[in-house]
């Protein structure tokens, strides 16, 4: 991120705070929305902060397990497209097909099918494997005719092309599919516990919903957008480094 | 010196499908043999097919009729030996790599190992030696170049195939570069054959120059180049420089 944007940034933070303090305090759309200054109340509670930062690391970790393992199958399978080039059909088909199945769906059925721990990393990984695919196999087919020319003229193997010009000039649109994913991730690991664990944000959203714990949702929520924000801000880092090497 | 041809193309035909299966020819029919250890440059006006006809001597554009013979071989065999050298007008350099992997690309593309003092020696030949562990977007658009022909030249190739490599170039550029390639010839003597829409580049860097005719490009001229080498930029000034280009873009202007 760039030092000059930075501003408008940190504007938008306070505004979006102040807004939504005013709102709670008013209760200009009535008593489920909490006053942002009770929401921190509750999450820095010595009784809560330990639950909170628990779940949060139990999320995060399985978020990002889903990541990776999403990840390698969706840069696997878009690699395996240009390799072997017949396949290539097939395997967008049969990305879009697994990628249209209902998230909600694919978490119940883990739930029938899968060990307990196991559903919010596979739904997580799912959430993010046909982002990583589809931004995979764009960027490998990013390097230019002539670049594509030179490796031909030179003799290149199909192998020698693809690892040493299609993979690299991939992966700026790969760590950008990954910044992209991100949030998926934790979207699909939230899900998945919804389903299934006790432990992680998952649960204690169903845990306030159930019991009326207003500022409970509402701290885990932002617990939850927090870790988006995070992976998205790490990876949008990582992509500024590898433009400055690979463009 | 060999006494075959380092190049043979004969009755070379090459057309281009349009839509619902009609054909243009591009290309044709041409026949060209260049001397082994020869700089052969090509003319023409732009759309002739110039390009084609290199592209079908780098085994990028197949033939519809005719052949071509590259050091007695297909281009796809010669491919396969790793044996041709090529550079483009965009320099197609990867920018992930420095000046010095750039360099030695071809050399894994070959699957050997990479010859250090060999690229080495043409970092220095294109005078780059301050920059061999720059990476490509810190360089020069001329800098760009001489990278893009030292790859090509890396792995002495039996045939140099140069496409308007400086036509991105300013002129400034461009005529420095022209010098330097010649001097960079001079070393290497590797059969050379470039594109360019430049008649001066031409004549100041070749022993021969074909003008093509308008589409289907055909050899309209073939000018032998009896400058001495090596030549410096002193060429530029002689009257028989002036006549050859005169000559030339009489040529080009009748075609």
């Amino acid at each position: 991120m760039k030092s000059g944007s930075a501003l408008p940034v940190i504007a938008g933070v306070i505004a979006t705070a102040v807004l939504w303090e005013i709102i709670g305090r008013t209760q200009a759309f009535g008593a489920s929305w909490a006053p942002l200054s009770s929401v921190f109340r509750w999450a820095l509670a010595p009784e809560h902060r330990m639950l909170l930062a628990d779940a949060i690391a139990r999320t995060g970790g399985e978020a990002l397990s889903g990541l990776m393992i999403g990840s390698c199958a969706g840069v696997a399978l878009a690699s395996l497209a240009v390799i072997v080039p017949p396949l290539a059909r097939g395997l967008g088909a049969f990305a879009s097909l697994v990628n249209g199945v209902p998230i909600v769906a694919v978490a119940g059925i883990c739930v029938l099918t899968l060990p307990r721990d196991a559903t919010p990393i596979v739904v997580a990984a799912l959430a993010v494997g046909f982002i990583v695919f589809v931004a995979t196999a764009s960027g490998l087919a990013s390097a230019l005719p002539v670049q594509v020319e030179l490796f031909t003229v030179f003799g290149a193997s199909r192998l020698a092309t693809f690892a040493r010009l299609a993979l690299p000039s991939a992966l700026p649109a790969l760590v950008n599919g990954l910044r992209s994913a991100a949030p998926s991730a934790v979207v699909g690991a939230i899900i998945g516990e919804w389903f299934s664990a006790e432990r992680g944000l998952g649960p204690m959203l169903v845990a306030a919903m159930q019991n009326y714990q207003i500022d409970q949702l509402w701290a885990t929520a932002l617990a939850g957008s927090l870790l988006s924000i995070v992976a998205y801000v790490v990876f949008g880092a990582l992509r500024g480094a590898l433009d400055a090497r690979f463009s | 010196m060999h006494d075959a041809p380092a190049v043979a193309v004969s009755a070379l035909r090459i057309d281009f499908p349009l839509e619902r299966g009609r054909t243009v020819t591009a290309l044709g029919p041409i026949d060209l043999d260049v001397a082994a250890g020869s700089f052969v440059a090509i003319v023409g006006p732009s759309g002739c097919g110039k390009s084609t006809l290199l592209r079908a001597i780098a085994g990028l554009t197949k033939a519809t009729a005719g052949s071509v013979r590259v050091a007695d071989a297909a281009p796809a065999e010669l491919i396969a030996e790793h044996r041709l050298g090529i550079a483009f007008q965009e320099h197609a350099l990867l920018p992930w790599l420095s000046v010095r992997e750039n360099i030695a690309l071809p050399f894994h593309l070959a699957r050997r190992p990479v010859d250090a003092a060999r690229v080495d020696e043409l970092v220095a030949l294109v005078g780059l030696n301050d920059f061999a562990d720059a990476r490509p977007r810190q360089l020069s658009g001329g800098m760009r170049q001489r990278v893009a022909i030292a790859r090509a030249l890396v792995l002495r190739p039996r045939i140099l195939l140069l496409d308007e490599p400086f036509g991105a170039l300013d002129a400034v550029t461009r005529r420095q570069l022209n010098i330097e390639l010649q001097r960079i010839w001079w070393t290497q003597r590797i059969t050379t054959i470039l594109v360019t829409h430049s008649i001066d580049e031409a004549v100041f860097l070749a022993d021969r120059v074909i003008v093509m005719s308008p589409r289907p490009g055909t050899i309209r001229r073939d000018v032998t180049v009896h400058l001495e080498r090596p030549r410096g930029r002193e060429v530029l000034s002689e009257p028989a420089f002036h006549a050859l280009t005169d000559e030339l873009a009489r040529a080009l202007d009748a075609a």
